[in-house]
């Protein structure tokens, strides 16, 4: 325990000066300038998430005051999403977070060889991912409970409760995935194996989860909004039906203190607390046998072939000189190489471009996300399709074609931005090999926007085409979309790139199956921008939908605003993509020249 | 070749490079010695243009680095003291990605990458990935792909580290047939008997401070000039290194323990 909490003290230490520098305090007050700015914007979103709860809670409470059954029912059931969708989060963000601090910190070498037992160093590490996976969604799902607790004038243990609830839950979730995690890192035998089963099954695990919502979905859909009919079911509540379930646990452990709801200990926080604790506790039991094989495995590498070693330096050791420089080498003496990507064009710019693809394509952790953001946006595509039909639109056709359109950019954008944020930072430590190159900042610029437009492209691609062959909402034809979603696409991936450009952070890892660690404050005045950026695009390209609704503009002819929606929207994308690429270019520049040190 | 004019570079407070005058022939193995935190990697940092000095300037083949710092790449090859490469990628894949940056013919690339695998012993490893190479295997690649385009300069930041004893000669070996065809080279390095075997001068610095710089004879005259050893034209490198970086108490706590 004593061995537990010294590593988490030196965790927490470097956690506070993460980020700082020995260049004194100027470089101390732009971090903290940063940090600022990042909270202000995490607050920023809290508070919009939380009023949007408030609204919807008060709302709720004011119109069917007089069937209070019917107010439980639909709160149990927003709640219950609510509480699933935490684990929908944990399930896309916090698989690379365990799998990354129990295998990949860059301490386990040194922690490992001093006489700490497993348990201990696991144990920290445990709580270490535990304190990740918590600060990467309690400030998106804590203020929607608490806005509802708000509007709905819970008691102020509900808000303690649901704390409660949400921490007991990340608990379960780090656990239980730390245990699978360390019984395929050490019975599967090989790396290449480990990292399919893995990716496979959490994949099919996120599947089962969002399949399930669906399910629901489908069911409160059948039922529809019929006060009588919710009334009706507020009898039976169905959540007894389900009671096995960890996030109907969540939910009752938030609504635990509140009276009128009436669920008892037992069945709300006694099985989460419990399953939770003894999951932990398992982990630690399971690390004396487990951890330290598979961590070992952990750093294995594929082996490449083996051809017989001919002893052939002394052959070679004359042939190096400039003059001769491998041109008497005889061909097919040495084993063919596999052909690489990287040496399919002689430029730089593909060299970089293809280099980073290659090893992305090598990030088991990758091939997760897109799992999982296929399967999300199968469920996207399923609710939009089912829950709207292009009949309900009337005459708002125009208007629903943007919308549609943009809602697809704005969850392409989600994984463009993503990589964006990362794509300097992803030469970490061998960033020396491109600084001592002969390499133009605006070359290096391209392959980078090329790489960070990559993944947004093929994720709206795919859901254009699905929407346009799966939903009959009315849609743009994709020889419009398309064009549309890619301009957009690329200015928001140019800002994400910018960001990454003003503050890289090197230290990230893209190795095994550990994906990057996350720049909190970054990430979030990244996504933000892109957020306020889809809408600002959305907005123009909407223009001619909306614009008659304003008595000034109504005069307007609808040609004429067709063209003000097209011009708008090229000049946001071009005034962003200059913008951003002067900026990210000068920043480039500092960074390669070494001047940023 | 190599020439620095007041290079200087300041961190903060702290002075690591002091007005560092050098100039470095054609064809010259020129060693670059000092104690830890001395101002070595900084001073090669600064001369391969991957840091800005704080002032002063450098001139490889006449041009100024900080002024075409991308002409000046092209004609370095650079070793760093830590081989960090990409893990994801195989020994061949960097090669190639390194020869693709220095835009070297697709053709010529493969066959002199395969014979530098070669050479290293690394050919029938060349498609692993990188993350299970030992820290000498990495090295061996690194110093492969700084020779892959032929460069006129090669800078080498502690080459030796981490290689087995075959591999260290064969780098020497290298050095000197590069150098014999007039390649510059410029390496810093801790071992001092590598300095003094293969170096045609050598200069040596601390707290950022060139103390001493030339042949052996010259760094003997120099250590006379301070006076302090007894006997300066019978000492070795070492003994001028411990004398003109001031390391003559931690000489007599040496012998000392040496009894």
């Amino acid at each position: 325990m004593d061995r537990t909490l010294l590593i988490l003290g030196v965790e927490l230490r470097q956690a506070f000066r993460a980020g700082s520098s020995a260049d004194g305090k100027s470089s101390r007050a732009k971090r903290i300038a940063r940090n600022i700015m990042g909270y202000a914007v995490l607050l920023t979103i809290a508070v919009f998430m939380g009023r949007g709860a408030y609204n919807i809670a008060a709302n709720l409470s004011e119109e069917l005051a007089a069937c209070p059954n019917v107010v439980r029912t639909v709160w149990v059931n927003l709640m219950s999403g609510l509480s699933l969708g935490i684990f929908i989060m944990f399930f896309m963000t916090g698989v690379s977070v365990v799998y990354q601090t129990l295998y990949e910190s860059g301490d386990l070498k040194f922690l490992l060889s001093t006489p700490t037992p497993a348990g201990s160093v696991v144990a920290a590490k445990l709580i270490v991912a535990l304190v990740r996976n918590l600060m990467a969604i309690v400030p998106f799902m804590y203020p929607v409970w608490v806005g509802y607790g708000a509007g709905s004038g819970a008691p102020v243990s509900f808000y303690i409760m649901s704390l409660l609830a949400i921490v007991f839950a990340a608990l379960l979730f780090t656990a239980v995935v730390a245990i699978f995690v360390m019984l395929v890192m050490r019975i599967i035998p090989t790396q290449k194996m480990r990292q399919i089963i893995m990716i496979g099954s959490l994949a099919v695990g996120f599947a089962f989860v969002v399949v399930f919502q669906v399910f629901n979905a489908k069911m409160a859909r059948s039922n529809g909004l019929d006060t009588a009919q919710l009334a009706q079911a507020a009898q039976g509540w169905g959540l007894g039906n389900t009671w096995y379930l960890p996030h109907v646990w969540v939910v009752k452990t938030a609504l635990l203190t509140t009276s009128e709801f009436g669920f008892s200990f037992a069945e709300s926080l006694l099985p989460l607390a419990v399953t939770a604790v003894g999951a932990f506790a398992s982990v630690i039991g399971l690390s004396t046998k487990a951890f330290l094989a598979g961590w070992s495995a952990a750093r294995e590498v594929e082996k490449g072939r083996k051809k017989p070693n001919g002893r052939r330096r002394r052959r070679a050791l004359l042939r190096i000189g400039r003059k001769v420089a491998g041109d008497d080498l005889a061909e097919g003496v040495s084993p063919a190489l596999s052909d690489t990507m990287i040496r399919r064009h002689v430029s730089q710019g593909w060299g970089i471009f293809a280099k980073d693809l290659t090893i992305l394509m090598r990030q088991p952790v990758i091939w997760y996300s897109v799992l999982v953001a296929l399967v999300a946006s199968g469920f996207y595509i399923y609710n939009m399709s089912y829950g709207m039909r292009s009949g309900d639109v009337g005459s708002m056709v125009g208007l629903m074609k943007d919308i549609v359109l943009f809602v697809l950019v704005m969850m392409s954008t989600i994984s463009s931005s993503q990589m964006a944020g990362m794509c300097i930072s992803m030469d970490g430590e061998s960033l020396w090999a491109i600084r001592s190159m002969p390499i133009e900042p605006g070359t290096y610029y391209n392959s980078k926007m090329a790489l960070a437009m990559l993944p947004g492209s093929a994720v709206f691609t795919v859901l254009a085409l699905a929407m346009t062959f799966v939903s009959d909402l009315p849609q743009y034809p994709l020889y419009v979309s398309l064009p549309v979603g890619y301009a957009a696409i690329s200015m928001l991936g140019s800002i994400g790139l910018m960001f990454d450009a003003i503050k890289p952070n090197f230290t990230i890892r893209m190795s095994g199956a550990g994906g990057p660690k996350r720049d909190a404050s970054k990430a979030l005045i990244s996504m933000g921008v892109s957020l306020v950026g889809t809408f600002l695009l959305g907005v123009a390209f909407a223009f001619k939908g909306y614009y008659s609704s304003f008595s000034i503009l109504a005069g307007i002819d609808r040609q004429v605003a067709t063209c003000i929606s097209v011009i708008a929207f090229t000049a946001i994308v071009v005034a962003g993509h200059v913008v951003a690429r002067s900026i990210a270019i000068g920043n480039i520049k500092r960074m390669l020249r070494g001047e940023s040190n | 070749m190599i020439t620095t004019y007041d290079l200087t570079k300041r961190f903060g407070d702290m002075l690591a490079v002091d007005s560092l005058d050098l100039s470095v022939g054609a064809g010259e193995i020129f060693g670059f010695l000092g104690p830890n935190g001395a101002g070595k990697t900084t001073s090669i940092n600064m001369m391969i243009g991957i840091l800005t000095p704080t002032g002063g300037r450098v001139e490889l083949a006449e041009i100024d680095v900080a002024k075409d710092p991308t002409k000046a790449k092209s004609i370095t090859g650079y070793v760093p003291d830590q081989p960090n490469l990409y893990e994801k990628l195989t020994a061949w894949e960097f090669l190639m990605f390194v020869a693709n940056l220095h835009k070297v013919e697709k053709g010529r690339a493969e066959k002199k990458a395969k014979n530098l695998l070669e050479m290293f012993e690394l050919i029938d490893r060349a498609d692993e990935q990188l993350g299970g190479y030992s820290h000498g295997m990495r090295q061996k690649v690194v110093i492969a792909s700084a020779l892959l385009h032929e460069p006129k300069i090669l800078f080498m930041d502690e080459p030796t580290v981490g290689l087995d004893p075959a591999s260290a000669r064969l780098v020497k070996d290298i050095l000197r047939e590069l150098a014999s065809e007039g390649v510059t080279v410029f390496m810093s390095t801790h071992i001092l008997e590598i300095a003094e075997r293969m170096c045609d001068r050598v200069g040596i610095i601390q707290k950022g401070r060139l103390l001493a710089v030339g042949n052996m004879d010259d760094l003997r005259q120099a250590a006379a000039a301070k006076g302090a050893m007894k006997h300066p034209e019978a000492s070795t490198l070492e003994d001028l290194f411990i004398e003109l970086t001031g390391g003559s108490d931690y000489a007599e706590v040496s012998r000392y323990l040496e009894g």
